[in-house]
Formats: structure tokens, sequence, C-alpha cells
């Protein structure tokens, strides 16, 4: 079997890197068996799960003014539009954490916890920050601007929720 | 004739070539530091590669202003030209890598979220920090690290059984595209998706399909036989990820697939 004649081979030949070999491979082991990240060259596990059926397919947009029309983070360049995109998820989703961290359930699974205060005091200032990136970014959002949850069916909105 | 060695810089000349061009690429995006350094988020989460990076206040120092984070943008293209260049110096390579994982650990930070689009430039970089004389054992073991990564992500499609749904795929779709097919409707990838979502069998194929290319780089940890059909599955898998699902971010992984292709007389002398 290849792995395993691979870090016979490795111990054979060099110790420092078979050392090597096996910090790595304990990191991921324990990723594993903890469940929760520890390296940031973790694996990705997206779409594991069954999607159900919904009436309407949630995105969190920016809306360009009253009228409740959302904005085409499409247009801008390159891959650009996923920023757009996450950075208001990630707002709604943190801002609901407890001590603004996700992952904290996971971190009092070992025996930790992340009690800091500051990092929900910084998300305070989300709103006006996503108009200054969006600027950045390019696209030019009104003084009025609102973060609003857009349900979408087949390419029509069904429903509008604001983002507090 | 190349000799090894010049055989092993050409391909270390290629793997920073496209690794150089991805970050032009996230440049052009607008998916650099100098574009997030100010945003409200310091996400750690639960990795201890976060937390060590929030204690050592480098996010301070690195992201103190527009002009220090557009600096380290720089740093970084320049460390992978100058390997480029100077494709004997290993130091230049592995500062570029410190340089990398910085990047990758900083954007995730401030975006709030930890992403992982940029561990494929890792493993593919990997071979490079090493002496050349472990070149062999280096290469091999970005190549198992590469399988071992893709199983898992295919054995927790497998244990999250949303396969035994057969609407799952379509919804996803629906999920993914919910905004796109509002604003661009007509677009190939909208037309395409659309179909999918209206054939729930053939996307239900799709997805399986999917979960069986990542099952089977488990071939890899077994043989080497089996590396041009890895190399071909993991190209597809993040062209289809671009097109069908439009994580084109993702691509920059198709970098390591090289590791599928190197010729074993590459490892002729160096084999230890």
């Amino acid at each position: 079997m290849l792995i395993i004649n691979y870090l016979k081979q490795c111990r054979k030949s060099n110790l420092g890197f078979f050392v090597f070999v096996v910090v790595v491979f304990v990191l991921y082991a324990l990723q594993l068996a903890l469940k929760t990240e520890i390296t940031p060259l973790g694996y990705f596990s997206l779409y594991s799960n069954a999607t159900p059926k919904m009436d309407a397919y949630t995105q969190i947009l920016p809306s360009a003014g009253e009228d409740n029309v959302p904005v085409d983070i499409y247009q801008l360049p390159g891959t650009g539009f996923i920023m757009m995109e996450i950075l208001p998820t990630r707002y709604q989703i943190l801002k609901n954490s407890e001590n603004c961290n996700q992952m904290n359930h996971k971190l009092h699974r070992i025996g930790l916890s992340d009690r800091n205060t500051c990092d929900c005091e910084n998300l305070k200032q989300f709103a006006n920050w996503y108009k200054v990136f969006a600027k950045r970014q390019g696209i030019d959002l009104s003084d009025h601007y609102k973060i609003k949850e857009f349900g979408f069916l087949n390419g029509e909105i069904i429903r509008i929720k604001d983002v507090e | 004739m190349l000799n090894n060695l010049q055989n092993i810089w050409f391909w270390k000349r290629l793997v920073l070539a496209f690794v150089f061009f991805y970050f032009l690429w996230l440049w052009y995006s607008g998916l650099m530091l100098q574009n997030i350094y100010d945003s409200p988020f310091q996400y750690k989460g639960a990795d201890i590669a976060f937390w060590l990076l929030h204690w050592s206040q480098l996010p301070k120092i690195i992201l103190f202003n527009e002009a220090s984070a557009t600096v380290f943008s720089f740093l970084l293209l320049m460390l992978l030209g100058l390997s480029f260049f100077l494709v004997e110096k290993r130091y230049l390579t592995v500062l570029a890598g410190v340089f990398l994982l910085l990047y990758q650990l900083l954007f995730n930070y401030k975006l709030g979220y930890h992403t992982h689009h940029l561990y494929g430039l890792h493993f593919a970089l990997l071979p490079f920090y090493f002496k050349k004389e472990n070149f062999y054992l280096s290469a091999s073991f970005a190549r198992i690290m590469v399988c071992i990564t893709y199983f898992f992500a295919g054995f927790f499609k497998l244990i999250g059984k949303g396969y035994l749904s057969l609407d799952s795929f379509s919804n996803t779709l629906q999920n993914q595209h919910s905004a796109y097919f509002y604003f661009h409707s007509d677009s190939i990838r909208s037309q395409f998706a659309m179909w999918m979502i209206n054939h729930e069998n053939m996307a239900w194929m799709f997805f399986f399909m999917a979960m069986l290319m990542q099952l089977s780089f488990v071939g890899g940890l077994l043989s080497k036989r089996f590396d041009p059909f890895l190399f071909a599955f993991l190209v597809l898998f993040h062209l289809m990820d671009w097109f069908l699902m439009n994580l084109g971010i993702f691509m920059g992984m198709c970098i390591m697939s090289y590791l599928f292709l190197l010729p074993k007389s590459l490892f002729k002398d160096l084999r230890v």
C-alpha cells in the first residue's frame, strides 16, 4: 500500500521530514476527532447534508433605497461578488452567535470558551463600513441603503426582510 | 534533454507562474487585504492558527491602514515573482509561502469566515519548500495530502447522506443561484442550472458523480496507477464548481493537480 510504504521510506531516509509528516497527520486526525478546525489547511465538506425544498431561497443583499430593489453585485469584476455575498451573511450569523463567535459551542466541547465582548462591539459598525467597502469595490450605495434578506424563487423576489 | 534538477526547476516555475497569475486574478476581483483591511470582523472561530495570529498582534501591524495592507500584497506578489526568477533560492519560496499563509489567515480573519480556497496553493508549493534532495519525499507527501483532503470531502458527503434525497442538489442549485437568477436569468450558467433544477434526476446524478469522484481519491493512497484519472477528476471537479456553482474562487486549487502529473523519471536520481 502506497501510503504505508511511503511512511516506512520516509522514516528510513529522513527522520526530520518523517516527524514533520507525522505532526501534520496528527493535526488532521485531531481535527477529525474533535470535529473542529485546528488548521487553516483543513478539509472542505460543503454541501454534505441534504438541502430541503423551500418556499423561497434567501440571499442577503444591499438594497438600493426605499424601493426594496436589490443591488446587482454580480456586475463586479472577476469573483468580487463573493465578498459582497459573504460579508452581510457572516454579519448576520456572527451577530447572532454567542460572543459573536460562531464556533463557541465547539470551543466549549474542548473545554475552552471565547468570552470577548469587543467582537460584538465592533460589529455595530458593520452597516457603515459595508457602504465604504462597496464603494471601494465599485458599487456606490446611497445613504438610504439597507441590508435586506431577499427571498427568491426561480428568479423572482417572493419576500423581503430587514436585517437589523 | 533536461536533467532532473532542471526538470524540478521547470515544475517549480510552472507552479509559481500559476500562483502569481491567480493572485493577479484575486487582485482584479478585489480580494486582496487592502480591500478588507478595515472590516469590523476579527473572526477566530475555533481554529488555533487564527487565535495565535490574533494574539501575535500581527493583524494590527499589517492591516494598520490601506497603505500597509497594499505594501503587504505587493510584497507577496514580489516574492512569488522573485522565486520564479531566482528559482534555486529556496528561502525566497519559503518566504513567499509564509506570506501566502499570512494572507490567507488575515483575509479570513477580516472576512469573518474561514474559507479554504487557498490551501490548494499551499499543497502545490509545499514540495519546493524543502531541499531538492527531499523533493521525492515532499512531492509525494503533498500528493498524499491532496488525496486525503478530496477523499474526506467525498466521505463527508457520504455520511452526510445528502445523496439520499433526490431533490437535494436541485434545491442546492436554487439556493446557490437564488439572486443570480434574478439578475442574470438569460446567462448560460443560469440556463444550465435551471435545466438541472427542472431535471432532479440529472441533478442528483451530477451530485452523486461528484461524490464518487472525490471518494475515488482513496485510490491515490493505494497506488500511483490512477494518477492521470485523479488529475482529470480534480480539474473537472473545479471547472464544474465554477460553471455550475459559480464558485470560481476555488479554481486556484487546480494548480495542485500537477502533483498527479510528475513523471517517475523526475525522481530517478533523487529517490532516496
